[in-house]
């Protein structure tokens, strides 16, 4: 056991070296990098104009922003991943997170004059206790069970929302709450940026120790965790404890920044909690790093598309009215032809293109599994849990 | 330019909200095209043109050879409501650009629209991309009061004037009476704000209630954001009047089914129903006339605002009353049937409420900017404070920053004359001429077009 942290302890350390990380870790801290210098570079003389055309927006002030508030989905993404990608419980409602955490710290800061710095730390734990709620009753229902009660959560909030529209503003949600850092375009992008990372940092590295093994083990095979005498409900509640409080931390940021605000429809509402769902498979279900991904492309690509000024011949309208209908047909096809996710297949790809893919000892991305290994994915693993459910639910075991 | 970008680097990197304003002040009218115009002149140059090109405001002196308004509607493409912001948006700029007076120094007026989708997440970044990427010199619509409360703070960062020509929240006035610099580039050109339409019912009942013979009412108001002033108004003033209240309801938002909530009218022995409805209007009213129930209907009833809405609802509007800015068949000053024609002759429809506010606000706006002879949005907000406009709805006057409702429309009740300041809504009834519907005007007198139908089964 120690040999093995010593060895993982190892392990962490070699890869904070840049030069020799993977390949696809390079283009990871190379993105990185990109977006720390994206502010910098977009004041340089000429660069700054190409750089400016790569963003989702045609001025580098909204870019800034655009890129800020896709950063805050992509934490969303990381969110939902942390839980619903390695257990496999399939969250329909992780708004209520985004929700408890982002409308308690405005409620601090407006209500009662906290400091947003303090009252954030207030959403980040109410959020915290949402994810107790949730994760207690996901030891007693499961699979499609446990969805319903998560679609259920945040429709129940909304309810209790407009039933109390003194307190909470009803569907229009509440006004701005002081920001954390102003209005500046720089200063925003930074604080999303910072916080991007810190998420990042700390679900990578808990998903790649133990504690990810076991919950990839929850998705893989409940009554192999059991039998090797891990608590699973422990590991259940500290997942779901563990993605509420970083939503809600996420959310709870993102209300006091300018490009968001405490509106049940920016938070909570089912095109969101969809879409964190769709940005993490996209990306690649159980891998922080596809959610990561998935999450920013999902939340840009309305932006680049809004930025076509074509249209189309025969129905006459410009490619910018229909972006959400193209955004969702593009993700429908992409979705299609990389069940596994983006990342995944990116790997893959780039490991036939550089002649490793003999390499299966490698860690992979989704935490000590490759696909190859196990010859399915998560989502597969997922629908094959799912399946047993509804067999079970419709007396299908007796085919 | 680039020295902008680095000096807004330490600017945003203090974390100093003040700094932050004062910057994106600078840089409002930073956009692509100027970027890559600047970029060609030269580092230098540019340098130059970023120090000349400041101030509070963000708009260059003078009236700019092309001047750019700013669109938020709800869906233009399909929603009523929607088009008919764009569509007399287009029809003002149109107007300008035909006239040699108004912003005659500009050699283009363009119109920018965008869709909010009725999200405030989508408004403000749409408001964004009219102020950020394409340098709107001021920017009108928004018809949901949801979206246009996200937009108080980034139109307070812009600094850029915006007249709502929709949304009836009194919260955004409430917000620049209490902080006035901030917020001041609010103005409201219509409708009434949310209050002031609760009150207005109830100044319409005391007016016409005996003619209409409704002594006894049943107050129905769904339950939506946008009804709370109404019926706060509603429950100040209605207790002034020699009207009894035999019940009142604020029912679930989302309802289809009324027979129970009739029920209750019926059993309460009310004359009519006082509504105050819009998400819940069409169920309501298509079973209150299938049904034929005993009591009459009136109020506000935001979709008996469309002029198209006799056809949608197969005529079960008939008879039913509801306030409104303007009908086509109301002449409130000289410019409202010249407007009305043009609309109709350009889009083949009438215009919506919001049409003829917008109408109003962008050639308000017009008429200041070239009286004063600059966009410039600080000086324009004064010039509007000061600003008596006869547009076609009425009087476009502001309400001062002491008010409760700075900013917003003047409201003015009267029954037989034009008011010389404000607005005086109409009230309107659905009547069948030659098998057709019209919006047939019951108040004011100076603008009435029919007298008031009972239905006949009551």
């Amino acid at each position: 056991m120690t040999d093995n942290s010593k060895s993982r302890l190892r392990l962490l350390l070699g890869q904070l070296n840049p030069l020799g990380l993977p390949l696809r870790q390079k283009i990871g801290v190379f993105g990185l990098a990109f977006l720390i210098a994206l502010p910098l570079l977009v004041s340089l003389p000429v660069v700054g104009q190409f750089v400016v055309m790569i963003l989702p927006a045609s001025s580098w002030e909204l870019g800034l922003y655009n890129v800020a508030a896709a950063l805050f989905f992509a934490m969303f993404a990381m969110s939902w991943d942390a839980v619903s990608g390695y257990t496999g419980e399939i969250s329909f409602g992780h708004g209520l997170f985004f929700a408890v955490g982002g409308y308690t710290s405005a409620m601090l800061n407006m209500g009662h004059g906290l400091s947003p710095w303090v009252s954030v730390l207030g959403g980040v734990l109410l959020a915290a206790v949402a994810g107790v709620m949730i994760g207690v009753p996901a030891l007693r229902v499961e699979g499609p069970y446990l969805s319903l009660v998560t679609l259920v959560a945040p429709l129940i909030l909304l309810q209790l929302f407009i039933f109390m529209s003194d307190i909470f503003g009803g569907e229009q949600g509440l006004s701005n709450p002081e920001n954390l850092v102003g209005l500046g375009f720089v200063s925003n992008y930074f604080l999303a940026l910072g916080l991007f990372v810190a998420v990042f940092a700390l679900l990578w590295a808990l998903t790649r120790s133990n504690t990810g093994s076991i919950l990839t083990a929850i998705r893989e095979d409940e009554d192999a965790v059991s039998a090797a005498g891990l608590s699973k409900a422990k590991f259940k509640i500290f997942a779901f404890v563990l993605s509420g409080a970083i939503g809600g931390l996420a959310g709870a940021v993102y209300v006091h920044t300018p490009v968001g605000s405490p509106t049940p429809s920016e938070l909570m509402s089912v095109i969101v909690n969809v879409e964190v769902i769709i940005a993490a498979v996209l990306g690649g279900m159980g891998t922080i790093v596809g959610a990561a991904v998935g999450g920013l492309f999902v939340a840009m690509l309305p932006d680049y598309l809004n930025l076509v000024e074509f249209t189309v011949p025969v129905i006459g309208k410009s490619i910018s009215e229909m972006s959400f209908f193209l955004f969702a047909i593009v993700t429908l096809f992409l979705l299609n032809i990389f069940p596994g996710g983006v990342l995944r297949w990116g790997i893959a790809l780039g490991r036939r293109a550089t002649g490793r893919d003999g390499g299966k000892e490698g860690m992979a991305a989704d935490g000590g599994q490759s696909p190859e290994d196990t010859g399915t994915n998560p989502v597969a693993q997922t629908m094959e849990r799912y399946q047993e459910y509804y067999d079970n639910m419709f007396g299908g075991d007796d085919e | 330019m680039v020295n902008d970008g680095s000096t807004s680097g330490a600017g945003g990197a203090n974390g100093s909200k003040e700094i932050g304003d004062e910057y994106n002040g600078n840089k409002s009218k930073l956009n692509r095209r100027r970027f890559i115009q600047a970029a060609g002149v030269g580092a230098a140059a540019t340098g130059l043109a970023g120090c000349l090109g400041g101030g509070p405001g963000g708009s260059s002196e003078g009236i700019p050879s092309e001047v750019t308004l700013g669109v938020l509607a709800p869906a233009p493409e399909n929603n009523p409501i929607g088009a008919a912001i764009a569509n007399s948006a287009e029809l003002a700029a149109q107007k300008i650009n035909n006239s040699g007076d108004v912003l005659g120094d500009a050699d283009n007026v363009s119109v920018s629209i965008k869709n909010t989708e009725e999200s405030p997440s989508t408004g403000r970044q749409r408001y964004r991309e009219l102020t950020l990427d394409e340098g709107a010199h001021m920017t009108t619509g928004v018809f949901t009061s949801e979206v246009l409360l996200q937009l108080m703070d980034p139109i307070a960062q812009q600094k850029t004037v915006h007249m709502t020509t929709g949304a009836a929240s009194p919260k955004a006035s409430n917000q620049v009476n209490e902080n006035y610099d901030k917020y001041k580039y609010h103005f409201r050109s219509g409708p009434i704000n949310g209050y002031h339409l609760g009150q207005n019912m109830v100044d319409f009942l005391e007016a016409k209630g005996d003619d209409l013979g409704w002594e006894s009412v049943a107050i129905l108001v769904e339950n939506y954001e946008w009804t709370n002033p109404v019926q706060q108004a509603i429950e100040d003033h209605i207790g002034d009047l020699d009207v009894e209240v035999a019940m009142e309801e604020r029912y679930a938002s989302g309802t289809q089914n009324f027979g129970p909530i009739y029920d209750s009218v019926e059993d309460s022995g009310a004359d009519a129903a006082f509504v105050a409805m819009a998400h819940t209007g069409t169920p309501a009213i298509v079973q209150w006339a299938q049904d034929q129930r005993p009591f009459e209907f009136g109020g506000i009833h935001v979709l008996s605002q469309l002029p198209a809405y006799y056809g949608m609802t197969n005529g079960a509007c008939r008879f039913t009353v509801t306030q409104n800015t303007a009908t086509p068949q109301s002449d409130l000053t000289d410019k409202t049937l010249p407007y009305v024609e043009d609309y109709n002759s350009a889009y083949d429809s009438f215009p919506v409420y919001t049409g003829y506010i917008t109408y109003d606000a962008i050639m308000q706006w017009a008429n200041v900017a070239t009286e004063l002879g600059t966009v410039n949005s600080d000086e324009v907000v004064t010039g509007l404070e000061e600003s008596s406009f006869t547009g076609t709805a009425g009087s476009l006057d502001y309400y001062g920053k002491d008010h409760e409702f700075a900013h917003d429309i003047k409201y003015n009740f009267s029954t037989d004359s034009s008011p010389e300041e404000g607005v005086n809504p109409v009230f309107q009834q659905w009547q069948e001429t030659d098998g057709s519907g019209t919006q047939e005007v019951l108040h004011p007198s100076y603008v009435s077009s029919a007298d008031y139908q009972a239905p006949p089964w009551v």
